[in-house]
C-alpha cells in the first residue's frame, strides 16, 4: 500500500540534468559494446532521476524473453531474482506496451514473491527500449525512500531510454556489419584456401620433379659410398665424410620443399604480420622454379629496396605472386617467343609497397571487353579463369589494387599494391 | 691416345652433377662434369673415349637437342639420358636415335651403374671397329687403282675371265693383281676379302681414303 511520506527525490535544476545527458552522450559515443554502454546509461538515468537502484533489460533472442543485463543498488537476491523474464510473463507484456509505465511497485500488474517484496521498492518507472519501432528491452528504475517518480525526472528518463534505444540500434548495426565482415573474410580465406589446393594440383609434376632432384642426389651419392665400402680396400674416408654430407644437405633441400608446399596447402590462419617482401617473393618464385624451367623462362627479382617490410597474409600474398608467374610463364611459352623472360620489380608508391611482375609474352588480347580480372574469364585453353579473380580478392582484402598494362617489350606486365609494415610494428613482430 | 675412359657429366644442377661423379668415381672411373650441353661440346675433343650421361631439360641446348647435335658432328659417343619426368615420346625417340639409356630421376639403384658399363662397353666395341675400318681404308689406300678396280670386281664374285674382259687386260694380268690385292688386303681368300669390304662399308664409302 502506498505511505503518506512525501516523495523525497532531490530536484535536480534543468542545468545539471543537460550535464549528466551531455556526459552520457559523450560516454556512449565511445562505447564499442552494449555491456560497456548499459552501465552508463544506467548511472546517467539514477543521477538524473534521484532513484538508488535499477536496472536495463534487453531482448534475449535466444530466450525470445527479457534478461537484465545491467544493474545497480539492488541486493544480490533480488537481481536473481528478477533476472530473467520469459516471453509470457506480466511484466514483458507490460513492456511490450511500448508505453512508460510509473507507479508504486508493490501495487504493479506482476506477481512478486517474497525476495521481491523484502527488496523495499517503492517508486518505479518502467522504461521500453525501442529500436526501429521494435521494443528490445526496459530501463527500470526505483525508490526505496519515495512513493512517487517525481514528474521532473520523468522527461529526463524517457531521454536517457531513448539514447539507449539509439545505442543497441548503433551497437547493432556495428555487430551486423562485422559479422558480415567476417563472414566476407572468411569466404575470401576459404576460396583463395580452395584455389591455392587447386593451383598445386596443376602443379603437381613441377613439384614432383623439384623433389626427384634432391632424391636423385641422394640415391647417387649413397650408391657411391656403398660401392667404396663393399671395395675391400682401405676407404677414403675423408671422401666418404664428403658424400655423407652431401646427402644430409639434399635431405634437407627435399625437406625445405615439402615444408613450403605443407604452408602453402594449410588453411591460413590470417594472422597479418610483418615479412620481408623480397623473402615472400624469393619463396614464391622457387615454388614455381621448376614449372619456369619447363617452359623455358628465365625470372629475375630485381627488388627497388631489398629491406621493405609489409604487413601481410604470406601465403595469400605468395598465391597471388604464384598465380601471376605461371600466368607468365604459359604466356611466354609460345614459338612466337623467342627470349622468355620475367622480371619481377618492387617499389614504394604513396606508402604502399609496388610488385609489378613483368613477361616478355605475346601481350593480353586486343579486346577491349576481355575482363580478365573476373571470375571464369580466361585466356588460357583449358584454364579456369579464377587464378586473378582470387588475386584480385585477395590484394583488396589487404587494401591494395591490382592491375595490368602493356609492357614496352610487347608483354604484360602485372602491378599490385600492398601496405607497408608501421615502423612501430616492425620491431614488436 | 687416350685409352682410360671418361665419363663426362651434363647436367645444369650443381648437386646432381656433382653426385653422379660421385658414383663414377667410386666405381674406380674417372669423371668431368659440365653445367650446360653447350660447354661441354666447346670442350670435348674428338676421340675421347667415355661415354655421356645428360639430363634432359636444361636452359641452351637440352639433352635431347645434344644428341642431336652429337649426330650432326658425327660424335659416336655412346649416350645415357636422365630425365625428370615420366618417359614421354621424345625419351622413347631418344632411345630410337640410340641411346644407351633413358633413366628416370631417382632412379633404381643399380641403374646408371649398370647404363654406364654397358656405354663403355659399347664406346669400346665402337672404337675397335673405328680402328679396324681406319686399317682396311689405309690397306684399300695403298692399292693402285688398277688392283682397285680388280678388287671391286673381285668382291662381286666375278671369275678372272670375266675380270679380264671387263678390263680389257689378259688373264696373266688380273691373276697378279689379285695376288697384290690379296697381300695388301691382308685377306687370304675372296670370301675374307668380302668381309672386310662389308666391314669398311659398314659406314663410309669403300673410296674414301683413311
Amino acid at each position: 500500500m502506498k505511505s503518506t511520506l512525501p516523495p523525497t527525490a532531490p530536484a535536480l535544476d534543468a542545468f545539471e540534468c543537460l550535464r549528466i545527458q551531455r556526459d552520457l552522450a559523450i560516454a556512449l559515443g565511445a562505447a564499442t559494446t552494449l555491456d560497456e554502454a548499459l552501465p552508463l546509461c544506467l548511472k546517467a538515468a539514477l543521477l538524473a532521476s534521484g532513484m538508488e537502484g535499477g536496472g536495463i533489460y534487453v531482448h534475449d533472442p535466444a530466450a525470445q524473453g527479457l534478461h537484465l543485463a545491467s544493474a545497480q543498488g539492488l541486493s544480490d537476491g533480488f537481481v536473481q531474482s528478477v533476472a530473467t523474464c520469459p516471453v509470457d510473463s506480466a511484466f514483458v507484456a507490460m513492456v511490450a506496451g511500448g508505453r512508460p509505465v510509473y507507479g508504486f511497485f508493490p501495487d504493479m500488474p506482476v506477481p512478486l514473491d517474497e525476495v521481491q517484496r523484502s527488496e523495499g521498492l517503492r517508486a518505479i518507472a518502467v522504461l521500453p527500449l525501442l529500436h526501429d519501432g521494435m521494443v528490445v528491452g526496459s530501463l527500470n528504475v526505483a525508490s526505496r525512500t519515495c512513493d512517487e517518480v517525481p514528474s521532473a525526472a520523468r522527461g529526463i528518463l524517457e531521454g536517457i531510454a531513448a539514447q539507449i534505444g539509439g545505442v543497441i540500434s548503433r551497437l547493432h548495426a556495428e555487430a551486423a556489419r562485422r559479422d558480415a565482415e567476417d563472414k566476407m573474410h572468411h569466404m575470401q580465406e576459404q576460396l583463395a584456401h580452395v584455389s591455392r589446393l587447386s593451383t598445386m594440383g596443376e602443379m603437381v609434376a613441377g613439384i614432383a620433379h623439384e623433389l626427384n632432384q634432391p632424391l636423385y642426389s641422394i640415391v647417387n651419392f649413397a650408391k657411391a659410398c656403398g660401392n667404396v665400402l663393399s671395395a675391400g680396400n682401405p676407404p677414403d674416408l675423408d671422401r666418404l665424410r664428403g658424400w655423407t654430407e652431401e646427402i644430409a644437405v639434399a635431405a634437407g633441400r627435399a625437406g625445405e620443399i615439402v615444408s613450403r608446399l605443407r604452408r602453402f596447402a594449410r588453411r591460413s590462419e590470417s594472422p597479418r604480420r610483418t615479412a620481408s617482401l623480397h623473402e615472400i617473393l624469393g619463396e614464391s618464385v622457387q615454388m614455381v622454379a621448376s614449372e619456369a624451367k619447363r617452359h623455358g623462362s628465365a625470372v629475375s627479382l630485381e627488388p627497388g629496396n631489398p629491406s621493405v617490410a609489409v604487413c601481410v597474409d604470406r601465403t595469400q600474398i605468395q598465391q597471388v605472386l604464384v598465380n601471376l608467374l605461371r600466368n607468365a610463364y604459359e604466356a611466354m611459352d609460345d614459338g612466337r617467343v623467342t627470349r622468355r623472360q620475367v622480371t619481377i620489380r618492387t617499389g614504394c608508391v604513396d606508402g604502399m609497397a609496388e610488385v609489378s611482375v613483368a613477361d616478355t609474352g605475346p601481350g593480353l588480347p586486343a579486346d577491349p571487353g576481355l575482363r580478365i580480372f573476373d571470375a571464369f574469364v580466361t585466356t588460357k585453353p583449358g584454364g579456369l579463369g579464377m587464378g586473378l579473380a582470387i588475386s584480385v580478392t585477395i590484394v583488396e582484402a589487404h587494401g591494395g589494387r591490382i592491375w595490368a598494362e602493356a609492357n614496352g617489350e610487347g608483354g604484360t606486365t602485372f602491378h599490385f599494391t600492398l601496405p607497408l609494415a608501421k615502423k612501430d610494428r616492425e620491431n614488436g613482430d | 691416345m687416350e685409352t682410360e675412359p671418361t665419363i663426362f657429366v651434363v647436367d645444369d644442377e650443381e648437386q646432381s652433377r656433382a653426385s653422379v661423379c660421385a658414383l663414377v668415381q667410386s666405381m674406380g672411373m674417372q669423371a668431368e662434369s659440365f653445367s650446360s650441353a653447350e660447354q661441354f661440346l666447346c670442350s670435348y675433343r674428338e676421340g675421347r673415349p667415355g661415354c655421356l650421361v645428360t639430363d634432359v631439360r636444361m636452359p641452351g641446348l637440352n639433352g635431347l637437342e645434344l644428341q642431336e647435335e652429337l649426330q650432326r658432328r658425327d660424335i659416336g659417343l655412346p649416350l645415357i639420358v636422365i630425365t625428370a619426368y615420366a618417359r614421354t615420346s621424345s625419351t622413347v625417340r631418344a632411345v630410337q636415335r640410340g641411346a644407351v639409356a633413358v633413366l628416370d630421376k631417382p632412379y633404381e639403384n643399380d641403374d646408371l651403374a649398370e647404363a654406364i658399363r654397358t656405354a663403355l662397353t659399347r664406346d669400346a666395341a665402337r672404337r675397335s671397329e673405328q680402328e679396324q675400318q681406319r686399317q682396311i681404308h689405309r690397306r684399300i689406300g695403298s692399292l693402285t687403282p688398277s688392283e682397285r678396280k680388280v678388287l671391286d670386281l673381285m668382291v662381286r664374285g666375278l671369275p678372272n675371265k670375266s675380270i679380264a674382259k671387263r678390263l680389257n687386260v689378259s688373264v696373266r694380268t688380273v691373276e697378279s693383281r689379285r695376288h697384290a690385292v690379296f697381300s695388301k688386303m691382308q685377306a687370304p681368300s675372296v670370301v675374307a676379302l668380302m668381309r672386310v669390304m662389308m666391314i669398311a662399308e659398314l659406314d663410309a664409302s669403300p673410296h674414301r681414303g683413311a
